[in-house]
C-alpha cells in the first residue's frame, strides 16, 4: 500500500491543503505548528475514521480552526497497482471508498472499514498508531534501560496509545489486587476491602448471633414466666383447694373437740344440777329434823352437858361418900382383919430376927434370947397401937354425921338441878339428853357438811349462774352446730389419713408455688435486664447484607482484577511467541550490517525482551549493555516493523514517522538514516520532521 | 345504616429493608408515617371499625418502641370511638413469647379493641353497629390449611365481615394460608378485609374481598402498595371501595437497553428526566454494550442519588463482541490476544462467570488502551 495524495478541507488548520506523497521515504518538512501532525493524524482519519461520530473528543479534535464547516479528508492511495480513493466527509456523515481505476465504489462505513483494514492490514486505528505510527515518544522511550527497552518492546504489540506501560499495567493490577486483599493472607494495620468486609461480617454475624440468642432467651424466658405464671395459677389454685380442705378439717375438728367439751362440760353442769337438787333435798330433811332438837339449839347443849355431867358426878359423889360413911359408922372398933395382920407381920417379923441371930451366933440359945426379947417388944407395941385406932374411930364417927348431912344437901340440889337441865331439853333422863345432843351434833354435822358439798359442788358460782352457763352452753353449741359445721365443712371432710395425704402434697404445692415464683421473678428480672432492642438487630442485619454485597463487589472486583492481570501476561506471552520468528527474522536481516558483523542472531522472549548472540563472547547478550544506544534504536526499528510484519502478512504498511528522531544526535541519526534507507525498499515511509537535516532522506515535501 | 370500615394491612412495621442500604432507617420511618396518615384517615373520615388484616409488625418479636408506636396509634383510634380489629399475620404470627403471646399489646383491655391471633375462626359480635366480624390469625409461617371454611353469614347482623390473612387461590394453590374464593364466594359475607399481599387487589370481580395492600411500600417490587381502603357498607351492594394512598414512596421501573445510547452520558440524561425523590428507581440495564461502554454501576447510582429517593440497579448488559469486533482487535496484537483469551474462558464458563469476563475484558481493554483503573 502507498498513499498517493492527501486532501485536506476545513480539517483542523487547513482549510483547503492537498499533499503528494511518493514511495520510500517522504520527508514532510516544517517547522513548529505548520500542522505535520495534522497531516498524520488526518491520513489515519482518511482510514479509520466515522464521519457520522457524534463523539465531542473525536469533532473537536479535527474540528476546522478557521471555518464552522465540518471537515472532509479524501486520501488517494495504491494498493496491488490499483488506485483508490477514499473518502470522509464529517459534514455530510459520508464515506466513500473507490476504485479509481474501475470506478466502483462504496459508501457502507461498515464495509469500507472491512476493507480498508484487509487493505491496511491493521484493523484499526490504534493497531495502525501501534505498530506502523512512529512517534517521537516511542523512540525516546527505549532510553537506555533494559526496563525501558522492554517496555517499548512490549507497547508494540499494544494498541494504546504510546505511553501505555503494559509492565505499568501489570503492576498496578497487581498493586490493586494486593490492596484488595491485604490482610487477607497474614494481619495488617490497614486492611483491604475484602478483609475489612469479612472481619465486619464476621463481627456483625458474632453480634447477630449474641443478640437473636439473647432474643431468644428473652423469648424463652418470656415463655418460661408464661408457662410458670399458668402453672403458678394452677398451684394457687390447687393450694387454695386444698387449704380450704385442710381448713374445714381443721374447722371441723376444733367444732368437733369443742362441741365434744361443751358436751362434757353441760353434763358437768347436768350433774351439778342433779347433785345439787340431792344435796338440797338432803338439806331439807336435815334442817327438818333438826327443828326436833330445837331446844338443844335454844339452850346452850354444851353448857348444859357440863353442868348436867357435873351434877351427876357430884350426885354420884355425894352418894359414894354417903355410903361410905355409912360403912364407916357400921364397925364399932378397928377391924380384926387389920389387927391379925398385924400381929402376922409381927410374927413374921421376929422369926426373921430368929433366923439372922442364928446365922450370927450359931446358937440356939442366942437365937431364943433373942427371939423372947423381940416378942416382949413386940407385943408391948401391939397393945400401944390398939389404944389409938380406937380413939380414932370415934373421932370419925361424930365427923361422919356432919358430913352425911352436907353430902345428902349436895345431893339433893344435884338432882334438883339435873331435873331443871332435863327439863329444859325435854328429856327424861340424862341418858335422853346426851343421846339427843349427840344427834342435834350429827345433824349439824352432816348439814354442815351437805352446804360444804354444795359450796364445793357450785365453786362460789351461784346455781343460777350455773343454771346460765348451760345455756350459754347450749348456745354455743348451737352456733358451733349451725355456723361453724357449715355444709360446705361438712361436706369436705376427711380422714385423718387423708388429712396428712392432703398436707403432705400442699407442702409439695408450697415448694413448687416457690419455685415458680422464683422462676417467674427469674424470668422477669430475665426479660428485662436482657430485652434486646430488635430495631438494631434489623439494622445489623442491613448491614450485614449490605457488606455481604460489598464483599460480593470487592470479591468480583478481585476476580476481575485476576482475570485481567493473568490473562493480560498471557496474552503478551503468547503475542510475543507468536511473532517472535518473524520479529527475530527481520531483525536479523539487517543485524549483521547493523553491528559490522558482531552480532548475527537475536532471540525475542516471552516478554518481548531482547538478546543478541555474541559470537566473541559466545554467549547471548542484552542488547542494552553490549549495543550502542543508535544500534538500539535500530533494532528497536527493526523489531517493531518485524511486528507490524507479523501482523500485516507483510502487506507493505506505510511507516508515519511524526518527528520520531527530534532529540537524536548526529551519530545517532546517521544510523537510523540507513536502516531507513535499507526499510524503505520494503516500505513507504512518511517522515515528518522540524529538521532541514533530513531533507536529503526522500523525497521532500515542505509544509509552511 | 351504614358501616364505614378502615382496612389496613401489611404494615410491616420495623421491617429489615435490606435492600435500601443507608435509606433503610430513613424508609423504616416511611413505613410508620404511612401508618400513622392511614391512622388519621380513618379519624377523619369517622370510620366506625378499623382493621388490620396481619403482618402490623414485621416480625413476632418487633421492637419496645416499635410496639409502643403502634399501639399509640391503636389507642387513638379507640378513643375516638372507632373499633378496632388486629389480627396476626405470617410475619408477626403468635408464637410462644412473641408480641401477640405477652407483651404491651396483649396487655391492652378495651372492649373497643379485638386482637385474634390463633388460627381458629373467631367471632366478635359489634351490636352497636349491627355488625359481626368473624376473623381468624396466624400462628405458623406457612399453613397450608384453611382456616377460613365453613363461613356462613348471620341474619341477625346486617354487616358480615371476615378478616383472613392469606393467599386466595386465584392461580392454582396458595402456598399459605389458603383462602378460596369459593368459601368467601358461598359465605354471603359483606366485606372481606384480606391480607397478605402487599399490593392493593381485588381478589375477585363481583366479590366484596380486597387486599388493601401495604401502606407504605416495603419491597422495591411492589408497585401497587402504599394504601389503604376505605370501605363503606350500606344496603347497597356491592360494597364502595376507595383506595386512599397514604403511602409516601413509590416505584419506578426502569428498563434501559444500552444499546440505544451512544454514552453513558445520554443514559444518565434519560434517567434523569423522570427524577422524583419520592421515587425508588428500579433500574434495570440491558442489552449489548461495547467493549469500550463501561457501565460503573456506582456511578451511575451516585449520579441518580440525588434525583431519587433511592436507586436499585440492576445490570444485565452483556458485552456485545461481534466478528467485526473481533476482527478490529487482531489476535496477534495484546488486546486482541487478551479478548482472545477472555472470550475462550467465558466459553468453557457457565453463565454465572460470564459477568466478571465481560467486565475483566472492558478493564483489561481499558487499561491496555491507556485507561486508568
Amino acid at each position: 500500500m502507498t498513499f498517493k495524495k492527501l486532501i485536506l478541507q476545513n480539517y483542523k488548520k487547513f482549510t483547503n491543503k492537498e499533499i503528494y506523497f511518493n514511495s520510500g521515504i517522504n520527508v514532510i518538512l516544517g517547522d513548529n505548528e505548520a500542522g505535520k501532525s495534522t497531516i498524520s493524524e488526518a491520513l489515519l482519519d482518511a482510514l479509520y475514521a466515522d464521519p457520522r461520530t457524534q463523539n465531542k473528543s473525536v469533532l473537536g479534535r479535527i474540528k476546522s480552526w478557521k471555518t464552522d464547516e465540518n471537515p472532509k479528508i479524501e486520501l488517494i492511495f495504491e494498493h496491488n497497482a490499483n488506485e483508490f480513493s477514499i473518502i470522509k466527509d464529517f459534514a455530510k456523515k459520508e464515506a466513500k471508498l473507490t476504485n479509481i481505476d474501475s470506478g466502483k465504489s462504496i459508501t457502507n462505513l461498515e464495509d469500507i472499514t472491512d476493507s480498508i483494514a484487509e487493505v491496511v492490514g491493521l484493523a484499526t486505528r490504534e493497531v495502525y498508531q501501534s505498530t506502523a505510527f512512529i512517534s517521537h515518544d516511542d523512540i525516546a522511550r527505549i532510553a537506555t534501560t533494559d526496563k525501558s527497552f522492554v517496555n517499548a518492546l512490549q507497547n508494540i504489540a499494544t494498541e494504546g496509545p504510546e505511553d501505555v506501560s503494559l509492565q505499568g499495567i501489570l503492576i498496578t493490577l497487581n498493586d490493586e489486587l494486593k490492596k484488595m486483599r491485604l490482610g487477607m493472607d497474614r494481619h495488617a494495620n490497614n486492611p483491604g476491602p475484602l478483609r475489612l468486609s469479612e472481619n465486619r461480617i464476621k463481627e456483625i454475624k458474632a453480634e447477630i448471633l449474641q443478640k437473636s440468642d439473647q432474643v431468644k432467651k428473652v423469648a424463652e424466658s418470656a415463655q418460661l414466666g408464661t408457662s410458670a405464671d399458668k402453672e403458678l395459677a394452677e398451684v394457687e389454685e390447687k393450694i387454695k383447694e386444698i387449704e380450704q380442705l385442710l381448713e374445714n378439717y381443721s374447722i371441723n375438728e376444733k367444732a368437733q373437740e369443742k362441741l365434744k367439751s361443751l358436751d362434757a362440760q353441760i353434763k358437768q353442769i347436768e350433774w351439778t344440777l342433779v347433785a345439787y337438787e340431792d344435796l338440797q333435798r338432803k338439806k331439807t330433811h336435815m334442817t327438818s329434823d333438826l327443828e326436833m332438837y330445837s331446844q338443844y339449839k335454844k339452850f346452850d347443849a354444851e353448857k348444859a352437858s357440863l353442868e348436867l355431867n357435873r351434877l351427876l358426878d357430884l350426885r354420884k359423889l355425894a352418894s359414894e361418900e354417903l355410903n361410905r360413911i355409912s360403912i364407916i359408922d357400921s364397925k364399932d372398933d378397928f377391924s380384926p382383919t387389920k389387927d391379925v395382920f398385924l400381929k402376922t407381920l409381927l410374927f413374921v417379923g421376929l422369926l426373921a430376927i430368929a433366923g439372922v441371930s442364928y446365922l450370927i451366933f450359931r446358937q440356939w440359945l442366942l437365937t431364943a434370947v433373942v427371939l423372947v426379947l423381940g416378942a416382949i417388944i413386940a407385943l408391948l407395941f401391939s397393945k400401944l397401937i390398939g389404944k389409938s385406932a380406937h380413939d380414932a374411930i370415934n373421932s370419925q364417927r361424930e365427923q361422919n354425921k356432919q358430913n352425911v348431912d352436907q353430902w345428902k344437901f349436895k345431893i339433893q340440889s344435884a338432882t334438883e338441878g339435873i331435873k331443871k337441865i332435863l327439863d329444859d331439853f325435854r328429856v327424861e333422863d340424862p341418858s335422853g339428853f346426851f343421846t339427843n345432843k349427840a344427834r342435834y351434833g350429827l345433824l349439824n354435822e352432816n348439814l354442815r357438811q351437805v352446804d360444804s358439798q354444795i359450796s364445793g359442788l357450785l365453786l362460789k358460782a351461784s346455781i343460777n349462774d350455773i343454771k346460765q352457763e348451760q345455756i350459754n352452753l347450749l348456745q354455743a353449741k348451737k352456733e358451733i352446730e349451725i355456723n361453724t359445721l357449715t355444709n360446705e365443712v361438712k361436706k369436705s371432710k376427711i380422714t385423718s389419713h387423708e388429712y396428712l395425704s392432703f398436707s403432705r402434697e400442699l407442702d409439695k404445692l408450697y415448694n413448687k408455688q416457690k419455685d415458680l415464683q422464683k422462676q417467674l421473678t427469674v424470668s422477669h428480672v430475665r426479660v428485662s435486664d436482657s430485652e434486646v432492642d430488635t430495631d438494631y438487630i434489623t439494622r445489623l442485619e442491613e448491614e450485614l447484607e449490605t457488606n455481604n454485597l460489598n464483599l460480593l463487589y470487592w470479591r468480583k472486583k478481585e476476580k476481575i482484577y485476576q482475570l485481567a492481570y493473568d490473562n493480560i501476561k498471557q496474552a503478551l506471552k503468547e503475542t510475543a511467541k507468536t511473532a517472535s520468528a518473524v520479529v527475530e527474522s527481520e531483525i536479523e536481516k539487517d543485524l549483521k550490517q547493523l553491528t559490522a558483523g558482531r552480532y548475527q542472531k537475536v532471540r525475542m522472549g516471552d516478554d518481548f525482551s531482547l538478546t543478541v548472540y555474541s559470537p566473541e563472547k559466545e554467549s547471548w547478550v542484552n542488547p542494552i549493555d553490549n549495543l550502542s544506544s543508535g544500534t538500539i534504536d535500530q533494532i528497536y526499528l527493526l523489531a517493531r516493523l518485524g511486528f507490524l510484519k507479523a501482523i500485516t502478512k507483510n502487506n507493505g504498511v506505510p511507516i508515519i514517522c511524526d518527528d520520531a528522531f527530534v532529540t537524536f544526535d548526529l551519530n545517532r541519526r546517521g544510523e537510523l538514516m540507513g536502516i531507513f534507507k535499507l526499510l524503505a525498499e520494503r516500505y513507504q515511509i512518511l517522515l515528518f520532521t522540524l529538521y532541514p537535516e533530513y531533507e536529503e532522506w526522500g523525497s521532500l515535501y515542505k509544509i509552511s | 345504616m351504614t358501616l364505614k370500615l378502615a382496612h389496613v394491612s401489611d404494615v410491616h412495621l420495623g421491617a429489615k429493608l435490606v435492600y435500601l442500604g443507608a435509606k433503610a432507617e430513613d424508609h423504616r420511618n416511611n413505613i410508620k408515617k404511612s401508618f400513622k396518615n392511614a391512622v388519621d384517615t380513618a379519624t377523619m373520615r369517622g370510620a366506625d371499625i378499623f382493621v388490620i388484616s396481619g403482618d402490623l409488625f414485621d416480625s413476632s418479636f418487633p421492637s419496645k418502641s416499635v410496639q409502643i408506636f403502634a399501639l399509640d396509634n391503636i389507642k387513638r383510634l379507640i378513643e375516638k370511638g372507632i373499633y378496632f380489629v388486629l389480627i396476626s399475620g405470617n410475619h408477626d404470627r403468635r408464637e410462644s413469647g412473641s408480641v401477640y403471646d405477652s407483651s404491651m399489646i396483649t396487655e391492652y383491655k378495651n372492649e373497643k379493641f379485638r386482637l385474634i391471633t390463633k388460627e381458629i375462626q373467631e367471632e366478635w359480635l359489634i351490636e352497636e353497629l349491627g355488625t359481626r366480624i368473624v376473623a381468624a390469625g396466624t400462628e405458623h409461617q406457612k399453613n397450608k390449611k384453611t382456616p377460613y371454611a365453613g363461613l356462613q353469614r348471620n341474619g341477625n347482623y346486617k354487616f358480615n365481615i371476615g378478616v383472613f390473612h392469606g393467599s386466595v387461590d386465584i392461580k392454582g394453590e396458595p402456598d399459605n394460608n389458603p383462602i378460596r374464593l369459593a368459601d368467601l364466594k358461598a359465605s354471603k359475607f359483606n366485606y372481606f378485609a384480606l391480607g397478605d399481599w402487599h399490593n392493593t387487589l381485588q381478589a375477585m370481580k363481583g366479590l366484596d374481598a380486597w387486599y388493601s395492600g401495604s401502606p407504605e411500600l416495603i419491597d422495591s417490587d411492589q408497585e401497587r402498595a402504599g394504601n389503604m381502603l376505605f370501605v363503606t357498607l350500606d344496603d347497597a351492594r356491592p360494597a364502595s371501595i376507595e383506595v386512599v394512598k397514604v403511602g409516601l414512596k413509590s416505584i419506578l421501573k426502569k428498563e434501559i437497553d444500552v444499546g440505544a445510547f451512544q454514552s453513558f452520558e445520554q443514559i444518565i440524561q434519560n434517567l434523569k428526566t423522570e427524577k422524583n425523590k419520592d421515587l425508588i428507581l428500579n433500574l434495570t440495564l440491558k442489552g449489548l454494550k461495547s467493549v469500550d461502554f463501561v457501565l460503573n454501576e456506582q456511578d451511575i447510582i451516585q449520579l441518580l442519588n440525588e434525583d431519587y429517593y433511592f436507586v436499585n440497579l440492576k445490570n444485565e448488559t452483556e458485552l456485545k463482541l461481534t466478528e467485526k469486533d473481533l476482527a478490529s482487535y487482531p489476535q496477534d496484537m495484546l488486546i486482541g490476544r487478551y479478548i482472545k483469551l477472555l472470550m475462550d474462558q467465558k466459553k468453557k464458563d457457565d453463565n454465572e462467570g460470564n459477568e466478571i469476563i465481560d467486565e475483566a475484558i472492558q478493564l483489561g481493554v481499558a487499561l491496555l488502551k491507556g485507561g486508568k483503573v
